[in-house]
């Protein structure tokens, strides 16, 4: 008799557990039919469904897959849920699978990557995508309907949050930023091919509009100023072209500018190296 | 297409006198169709070829599970894109492996390597007298890009595999490009046939949120030299891919190069382009 009031609540703890994980996906989507068993993955599983591309949803902060797969008609569509480790991570990957200039309105207030074969979203702490499984698939109102089903389902708020707040606001491109939380989000770009992956932690790349053109940039984050230097110094011997490389502290700074007259670089190099509050 | 390659390439003769048997090893890394994984239809096709060459028997050799896992059992895959049957109907045969079951390895290393912990290389493909390999071409997360080299992270043990993806995580990207041609090298199939009808772009190397597949590139690439096929294919892709450039893989290309399995400088290769 003294054992339950021990054990009730770690059963309790498991029962909660699993509901919240697979809630979302647990009950039928309206005008749809479930095609296959669903399939759920961890950490530790996550590289059977993806092999060789785990690695990169693993250093955003991965927790949980849930996959279904439904048709409507001909169609078929398959949906990932994944839950990630807080809602920073479900937009940070959001941010970096995205598209400049394919985003829309799925519900009031929540903006979704939409492409003919493919719709995302980031909401709370979840990250969804649905997707058709023919990927050459002409545009489909199911899709978006079978999205917009189950993003009404995710609690929590959409959009990046404060994610891009370390960048200046002024003249960037809504929509082209990208949150890179590990080395690996560092293969984004071609022009990053050559900057220093040791002691990288996070990074932010943006587009902004100057008067003579736009440019990409990235700022980022190292473990130590020793590694920011070595990453600066080591892309400049790269000799990319018309890329800009400055280091302040653990941050260093990157501008791609093709066609873009340096001196006009130097005050958004001065303020994306600056901290938000000095400027 | 694939006849005029072949004949381009001195025909099938040279291969024919290593062995009456064929090995291929085609990409099946997920439950999705070409272009992420070997069309069924190519190594159809591919058979076909090596049947008139005087080729007595061809395998298919894939794995990508384990019979630990029920829901990654080796022939999972195969079974759900529907290449056992079809390829059994013109006489390959289909072999798979548990990539867990260390009895299935033979452990080789190179002296020529600077990561010198063995790797376990397939036995079956370790004892083929032909290996012929047949890769897609597309975008990796951690890798950059795979096609010939990377190709062969299928043909060893899944535990070399997970310890190149843990060293070579992010940090150590050369950690992880050496091991690339060091798989390579230890199969070194004598021919690579490359199915670039079409490419899976910007993400990979699975089909997955922001993948792009890019049709109408129609090319097939023959080489014996995976180093030189890298190099040529990863120009298709740059071509196709603004996220991605050849710079992205120039580690992976030295590696091979330095252990002999190519020469990535295609200036110095003979390409022959023809149109089929």
């Amino acid at each position: 008799m003294k054992r339950w009031p021990v054990l009730l609540p770690v059963f309790a703890l498991v029962a909660a557990g699993c509901r919240d994980s697979s809630a979302p996906l647990k009950e039928p989507i309206s005008g749809f039919s479930d095609t296959e068993e669903s399939e759920s993955y961890n950490r530790a599983t996550l590289y059977t469904y993806m092999d060789g591309g785990a690695e990169v949803y693993l250093e955003y902060g991965f927790s949980s897959l849930d996959v279904r797969r439904y048709a409507r008609g001909s169609e078929r569509y398959l949906v990932e849920l994944y839950k990630m480790k807080d809602g920073e991570s479900a937009s940070a990957i959001y941010t970096y699978t995205r598209r400049t200039g394919k985003e829309a309105e799925l519900l009031p207030g929540c903006l979704a990557g939409i492409t003919p074969a493919e719709v995302q979203l980031a909401r709370g702490t979840y990250y969804l995508v649905c997707r058709n499984e023919d990927p050459m698939a002409k545009r489909s109102p199911s899709l978006r309907e079978l999205a917009l089903q189950l993003a009404e389902r995710l609690p929590g708020d959409c959009g990046v949050g404060d994610l891009f707040s370390r960048l200046p606001a002024e003249r960037r491109v809504s929509g082209s930023e990208i949150a890179l939380f590990g080395p690996i989000a560092l293969n984004v770009r071609p022009w990053l091919a050559s900057l220093g992956r040791a002691g990288f932690s996070r990074g932010w790349l943006a587009t902004y509009t100057l008067p003579a053109g736009q440019v990409e940039t990235l700022l980022a984050e190292y473990a130590s100023p020793q590694e920011a230097n070595r990453a600066v110094a080591d892309y400049k011997k790269s000799e990319e072209p018309d890329v800009v490389a400055e280091r302040r502290e653990e941050s260093v700074v990157l501008v791609r500018a093709p066609g873009v007259p340096r001196d006009d670089l130097g005050s958004l190099v001065s303020s994306l190296l600056s901290p938000p509050e000095w400027r | 297409m694939l006849k005029a390659g072949i004949e381009a390439l001195g025909g099938l003769d040279p291969l024919s006198h290593m062995g009456k048997e064929v090995v291929l090893r085609g990409n099946y890394v997920a439950k999705q169709p070409y272009p992420v994984t070997t069309d069924p239809e190519f190594i159809v096709t591919v058979a076909g070829e090596l049947r008139q060459a005087g080729f007595g028997r061809t395998t298919l050799f894939d794995s990508h599970g384990t019979y630990l896992m029920p829901n990654v059992l080796p022939e999972g895959t195969l079974r759900k894109l529907g290449v056992i049957e079809r390829v059994k109907e013109v006489g390959v045969e289909v072999v798979t492996r548990d990539f867990l079951d260390p009895d299935e390895f033979h452990f080789v290393r190179s002296p020529k390597w600077q990561i010198q912990s063995r790797v376990g290389v397939y036995k079956l493909l370790h004892e083929a007298p032909v290996i012929i390999s047949l890769p897609v071409v597309k975008r990796h997360g951690e890798a950059r890009f795979t096609c010939a080299l990377k190709m062969h992270f299928g043909s060893v043990s899944m535990a070399d595999r997970m310890v190149a993806h843990k060293e070579g995580h992010g940090h150590r990207q050369d950690y992880f490009d050496q091991r690339v041609a060091h798989f390579a090298d230890t199969t070194k199939p004598q021919l690579t046939i490359v199915d670039a009808r079409a490419l899976l772009a910007r993400q990979g190397p699975a089909i997955s949120a922001g993948s792009e597949v890019v049709r109408g590139v129609n090319r097939l690439i023959l080489s014996g030299d995976m180093a030189a096929v890298d190099a040529y294919c990863s120009r298709l892709m740059a071509r196709h891919d603004p996220t991605f450039s050849v710079e992205m893989i120039k580690g992976q290309l030295r590696h091979a190069a330095s252990l002999g399995l190519g020469m990535p400088d295609l200036d110095r290769v003979k390409v022959v382009e023809i149109q089929a």
